[in-house]
């Protein structure tokens, strides 16, 4: 159902180029470009402040920067509408963030039929789908409880679950283990990049946490809103 | 999309229109509340209208004193009061009943408007996972036609009381509704009716002003008062003096003009008057209202829309007061006559001031939601929940109460001093009372007003004070 086109294999995912973007009078990101091809697994890392999520929000469509311009799957972003951003989100890109991203009203396996739901697939297609993608993130017993229900490490597996049950070509996650322990992060991590590698999509992860980021292909580390050094881990 | 595949997403929004948590259960009882007062009242001006000439009553005064026609032996379904019963004053109390919608209307309108944590939550998680606006105003097309059902539903029980109380209640004579009949039947069913795409699209429609993405709800930020702002109550002001002056030549028209022009300067001036209130408060010394006054400034054009009702109401009150005092000069049959209907617009506006006060919980809530994290940081530090509630209420009070004590000023000069006064001498201690009754009478309508709507704001601010919100980025 999204209206971004089938994109070619060959091609970036992702191409960000010469993005400025600012909150008031604080720039957060200044001149950032980088390209994420398909299959990369990527590490946005930085201190605190330093505009790694704004990086993110802006590639996933959620904020439109001031200038540069954003490319996903060999599409311009610039003219896209609220309502095709919002489509791209239950499509090719998928977006996990550190919490609050089950709705509250929902079991698990209603969360992770959501975009199913919204695109319009049947009830029943959804959540067999659904319960199929809880059991290979180890999350099968979380069908039927609510988030409020769930702590912190199931609450994510189950949001994890929900972002790859679209087959995105491209998954965005902020800081995706930040409110998890060490082992729950990690397992998190490995489902991640294990699913990541398996369907050929590629992967941004923004985090704080070195472990994390020497697990993925290519670094990137911003420093005052640019890019202060970029280097190939694998 | 085949009619299986759409029944997916329709069952998700339908039970994520079901009200779940204490706060959205109250913010559906609102809208619902508004829609079956507003019901009651349409349906008690339908009533009004379809009174069968010659089945009721008339005043008749002699040196005895007054009585109507039926007498003390009149029929059960008569006895209805001359307002109601007499042409040339029917359309007028009907008109009166529906002008009463407004505030309930004003209700149910900021209700669907009114946020909860809990919401925004679940907003901002649908968002997340692929929710385009149109699936969210489908949403809030369904919260809006299940309020607005159970509230028309609501609308024909809630006549039945008005009628008991405006019926059977009063004595021969002074009824002000009559028995219900068909018409009520009819008009009650085709409102439940209307209720579902009327409520549906009026929900969907308020829904548009707040930007729903997965990183939270942003509402459309608060524009300052601009020179425009400035120059419509000056405007309005020489308008009034302009057809207040010529309008003997223009005969009612001047006169209507005058009344639209005085209902201009109402609305324009509010956000001036909350400008001043706020000003003045945030620079008392005392940290409540301080922090009120501050809340004020924040945001003086939402408090200053309800100013320009509360400024009306004030008016009434002052023109009532008065009013009382020239016709307590007159005969048995003019105090009779008039009395009664001064005490029924008295306790119309009353109810007027209550609800138009309410609707101040909108922008107080949304406030609160706006600033959860440094809500959830002051009860982290210091502060209960209980002294935030405390800031809101001196926060409602301070936007309602001076509005609407000015109106009644403004109502009683105009009226009592340079109407009343100037034609009957040794009026002025009557009048000083009534001046004193009518401050009184505004005050308590509109801090009654304001003390509901700050209860109302408690569920939010309980919302923001948790700890959860202190990660709000």
């Amino acid at each position: 159902m999204s209206q971004v086109g089938v994109s070619d294999p060959a091609e970036p995912v992702l191409v960000l180029e010469n993005i400025q973007h600012a909150y008031r009078r604080t720039i957060a990101v200044r001149g950032v470009s980088l390209t994420v091809q398909p299959g990369e697994i990527l590490a946005v890392t930085g201190p605190s402040g330093c505009g790694k999520s704004t990086v993110l929000h802006v590639a996933a469509g959620l904020i439109r920067p001031q200038s540069g311009t954003v490319r996903l799957f060999g599409q311009s972003l610039t003219g896209a509408g609220d309502d095709e951003r919002a489509r791209l989100r239950r499509g090719k890109l998928s977006l996990v963030l550190q919490f609050g991203q089950l709705v509250p009203e929902l079991t698990g396996v209603d969360n992770v039929a959501l975009p199913l739901l919204l695109d319009g697939h049947g009830p029943t297609q959804a959540r067999r789908l659904a319960l199929g993608w809880l059991e290979r993130c180890g999350a099968q017993e979380l069908a039927d409880v609510e988030p409020a229900e769930m702590s912190g490490g199931q609450a994510q597996r189950v949001a994890v679950a929900r972002s790859l049950i679209t087959s995105p070509q491209l998954m965005l996650a902020d800081e995706p283990t930040g409110s998890l322990d060490s082992i729950g992060g990690r397992e998190l991590l490995d489902l991640m990049i294990g699913e990541a590698r398996r369907s050929g999509a590629a992967l941004i992860v923004v985090t704080h946490d070195n472990s994390v980021a020497a697990r993925a292909d290519r670094e990137i580390r911003l420093f005052d809103g640019e890019i202060a050094s970029e280097a190939v881990l694998v | 999309m085949s009619a299986g595949r759409r029944a997916g997403a329709s069952s998700i929004f339908w039970r994520l229109s079901r009200p779940r948590s204490a706060a959205d259960r109250q913010r559906a009882r609102r809208m619902a509340f508004g829609v079956a007062g507003s019901g009651a009242l349409l349906l008690a001006a339908l009533a009004i209208l379809t009174v069968r000439v010659g089945t009721a009553s008339s005043y008749t005064c002699d040196e005895s004193g007054c009585y109507t026609s039926f007498g003390r032996s009149g029929p059960q379904d008569g006895g209805l009061a001359p307002y109601v019963v007499e042409s040339g004053l029917r359309g007028g109390t009907a008109v009166g009943a529906v002008l009463l919608v407004a505030p309930f209307v004003l209700l149910a309108l900021q209700a669907l408007r009114t946020g909860t944590a809990a919401r925004e939550r679940r907003l901002a998680a649908l968002s997340l996972a692929g929710a385009t606006r149109r699936d969210l105003r489908r949403l809030a097309f369904l919260e809006g036609t299940r309020a607005a059902v159970i509230g028309a539903l609501a609308a024909g029980p809630l006549y039945l009381l008005l009628w008991l109380v405006l019926g059977p209640a009063l004595p021969i004579g002074s009824k002000m509704l009559p028995q219900p009949g068909w018409p009520i039947l009819i008009g009650w069913l085709v409102m439940v009716a209307a209720a579902v795409p009327l409520g549906g699209l009026v929900a969907a429609q308020a829904a548009r002003p707040a930007a729903v993405s997965p990183l939270g709800l942003t509402r459309r930020r608060q524009r300052p008062l601009t020179l425009a702002h400035a120059v419509a109550p000056v405007i309005s002001a020489a308008l009034i003096a302009f057809f207040l002056r010529w309008s003997s030549g223009m005969g009612q028209l001047g006169v209507g003009l005058a009344a639209a022009s005085t209902v201009a300067l109402a609305i324009s001036v509010g956000p001036w008057v909350i400008l001043f209130t706020g000003w003045c408060a945030a620079r008392r010394r005392g940290l409540v209202t301080s922090m009120a006054g501050r809340r004020l400034l924040a945001d003086v054009r939402t408090p200053g829309r309800v100013v320009g009702v509360m400024l009306a109401v004030g008016i009434s009150y002052g023109v009532i007061a008065a009013l009382v005092v020239d016709v307590t000069q007159g005969d048995a049959y003019d105090q009779m006559f008039y009395l009664a209907g001064m005490a029924g617009a008295a306790i119309a506006i009353a109810v007027a001031a209550v609800v138009a006060t309410f609707s101040l919980v909108v922008g107080a809530t949304e406030q609160v939601l706006d600033n959860a994290r440094s809500t959830a940081i002051l009860v982290a530090l210091a502060a209960s929940p209980a002294f935030v509630s405390r800031i809101v209420r001196r926060q409602m009070l301070l936007a309602a109460v001076p509005a609407t004590v000015l109106g009644a000023v403004l109502g009683w000069i105009v009226f009592g001093v340079v109407v009343i006064g100037s034609e009957d001498e040794g009026v002025g201690l009557k009048l000083a009372v009534a001046l004193l009754a009518a401050m009184a009478a505004a005050a308590l309508s509109a801090a009654v007003g304001a003390l509901v709507a700050a209860r109302a704001v408690r569920p939010a601010i309980r919302s923001s004070s948790g700890p959860e919100n202190l990660r709000t980025p």
